[in-house]
């Protein structure tokens, strides 16, 4: 996949024509499976990762002071240079292809603004190793915001990402990366994106996603892969680590999402692709994935479920697995706070979680139907959410459109955007 | 006295007294317990498609007691049969709007401005389609069972 294809879409809208199909396959399976299977692997191996560390030789490159554009910089880099972007903005596409370990930083968040117009297609696409992008806005294009592929090593910090046609941050079949500190906003299939990779090595944290089809979407990725300390709110969906066949290394697996506040995502006006308005209402939706784990979250007003796992349904019928929910807080959902549909493949784990309702009823509850029934899950989740695929198959869903929409708040910069670039991540405890 | 305190006695005084409050010809007990089945049948269908609303096991209780009520008040027990496969057909039926009303119902809520668009939709009249064939077919088979053992007397 390079930065001028689309993200694959075709094996989406085969989803959707198999919607049908996963109502009766959920009602078919009315009763699923009895009993727990527990050999699944949660919880996920996480390493420890050391601090970054600053490169102690670079060269600065400054735009526009010494160069017209941001890629003229970039051509002129070496490997740990620093590219510094000043106030402006910037109506080009960047691409960093060669240049390993490059820093590519505003001196203003919010000032420093690349704007594709509603025509080019990636505000930064980097398909070198270690690449990382700081304090900047990366808006309109007509794909994505800021965008990694196939590498080895990557970083996103202080960014702004809204009204891009795709998604707002987006790493693909690329490990060893962390997204922190940044916001994504107008994305009609999610504002942060992991796809493709297992294990990840990846961090998202102290992120804001808003108003987009799905706060974040997980295609296929797992391993050492954790969300935390973000905000997901407002959305069509929220979060959505999920499995299809049209990338490599399903099914979706080993993903730790724990202590975000999920709320309210139920964004009619939010831009949304059918994928993404499958998922509304729905805070934390595990579609087809397996061996993940939901910890601590704060899940609220949400029109469907609080937290759901799911089957998927691409070429293949993806079966939740494995699943652990634990200790969340979840309130205020329309439909059940706690949500398993059938089919699934068993060992899916709900506990000690402060909730009010549930489907099936036994979730929420340590009684006799919970011993008796252990992970069987409820044909309706799958049916209602169903329901909401046949909507999207017909094309007939409420959304918004990306192209136009509101400007992003202002957003916090890095404090010294001077300083000297940094490593992308540290090095990992267990290399 | 001692007898009819025993579990025996009890069953027979309130088959006794249902009998003297709806005049009906007496069940046998495998027709009870076919009625109290068909009942409790549709009692745990309703209560599931009603869980969105909060109200699963009062919808359980309460529809499951009607269902009883209605299939043993049936003067045989093929008409005890075919009431139990209406009442399942009508509430197969409704539950599209079942289905559309949680999602109104949880879309209102939690404050989303103007639901009607997440259901009023022909993804709806799909679903109203597919359900309204299941419970056809079962209300033809209840329909046939009724017209090839006799009419369904009800009270």
């Amino acid at each position: 996949m390079t930065g001028d294809e689309a993200p694959p879409q075709l094996s989406r809208r085969e989803l959707l024509r198999a919607t049908t199909a996963a109502g009766v396959v959920g009602t078919g399976v009315a009763m699923g499976r009895l009993g727990d299977k527990n050999d699944h692997d949660t919880p996920a191996k996480l390493a420890d990762r050391a601090e970054p560390r600053e490169y102690e030789e670079f060269a600065v490159h400054r735009v526009p002071e010494a160069y017209e554009t941001i890629q003229d910089a970039v051509e002129a880099a070496s490997p740990r240079d620093l590219v510094l972007v000043g106030p402006g903005r910037y109506h080009e596409e960047v691409t960093v292809s060669e240049t390993e370990k490059l820093t590519i930083r505003g001196t203003d968040r919010n000032e420093v603004v690349l704007d594709g117009e509603g025509t080019r297609h990636n505000g930064i696409t980097a398909t070198a190793d270690g690449v990382v992008i700081e304090n900047l806005t990366a808006m309109n294009y007509t794909y994505n915001g800021v965008y990694w592929t196939g590498v080895n090593g990557y970083r996103g910090s202080y960014l702004t990402a809204a009204n891009n046609g795709e998604y707002g941050v987006y790493a693909f079949d690329s490990v060893n990366g962390l997204f922190e500190h940044s916001y994504a906003a107008g994305h009609p299939d999610s504002g942060f994106y992991i796809g493709q990779c297992n294990p990840c090595h990846a961090r998202i944290e102290q992120v804001t996603a808003e108003r987009n089809g799905l706060g974040y979407s997980g295609t296929n990725a797992g391993g050492d892969l954790v969300i935390r300390n973000s905000v997901w709110k407002r959305n069509m969906g929220g979060i959505v680590p999920n499995t299809l066949d049209s990338e490599k290394l399903a099914p979706q697996a080993a993903t730790r999402i724990e202590n975000n506040e999920v709320r309210s995502n139920n964004n009619q006006d939010a831009p949304a692709k059918a994928f993404a308005y499958a998922a509304y209402g729905t805070g934390i939706g595990i579609a087809g994935g397996h061996d993940n784990e939901v910890l601590n979250n704060n899940v609220s007003n949400h029109a469907n479920y609080g937290i759901a796992a799911i089957p998927m349904v691409d070429s293949s019928i993806w079966q939740p697995a494995g699943n652990l929910i634990e200790r969340n807080h979840v309130q205020e959902s329309g439909r059940a706070d706690l949500a398993l549909g059938s089919p699934n493949d068993g060992g899916n784990r709900f506990k000690n979680n402060s909730v009010s309702s549930s489907r099936p009823s036994w979730l929420h509850s340590d009684g006799m139907l919970a011993s008796v029934f252990g992970s069987t899950g409820d044909p309706w989740v799958t049916l209602s959410q169903g329901l909401l695929y046949l909507q999207t198959e017909l094309g007939e869903f409420p959304h918004g459109d990306w192209l136009g929409g509101p400007d992003p708040p202002e957003q916090p910069s890095m404090d010294d955007p001077e300083r000297p670039p940094r490593e992308a991540v540290g090095p990992r405890g267990d290399q | 006295m001692s007898d009819d305190s025993t579990p025996a006695g009890i069953t027979a005084r309130l088959r006794s007294h249902i009998h003297s409050r709806t005049a009906i010809t007496d069940h046998g007990y495998s027709t009870m317990l076919l009625a109290i089945f068909l009942g409790l049948l549709v009692g745990a269908y309703c209560s599931w498609t009603v869980a969105d609303f909060s109200v699963r096991w009062p919808a359980f209780g309460i529809v499951g007691l009607i269902g009883i009520i209605r299939c043993y008040t049936q003067p045989t027990r093929m008409a005890v049969v075919t009431t139990g496969l209406y009442q399942l057909s009508a509430a197969i039926a409704i539950t599209p709007l079942v289905l559309a009303g949680g999602g109104l119902y949880g879309a209102y809520t939690q404050g989303v401005a103007n639901p009607w668009p997440t259901v009023l939709s022909e993804a709806i009249l799909l679903v109203v389609i597919v359900f309204g064939v299941i419970a056809t077919l079962i209300a033809g088979v209840a329909s046939f069972l009724d017209h090839r053992y006799g009419p369904v007397e009800t009270k």
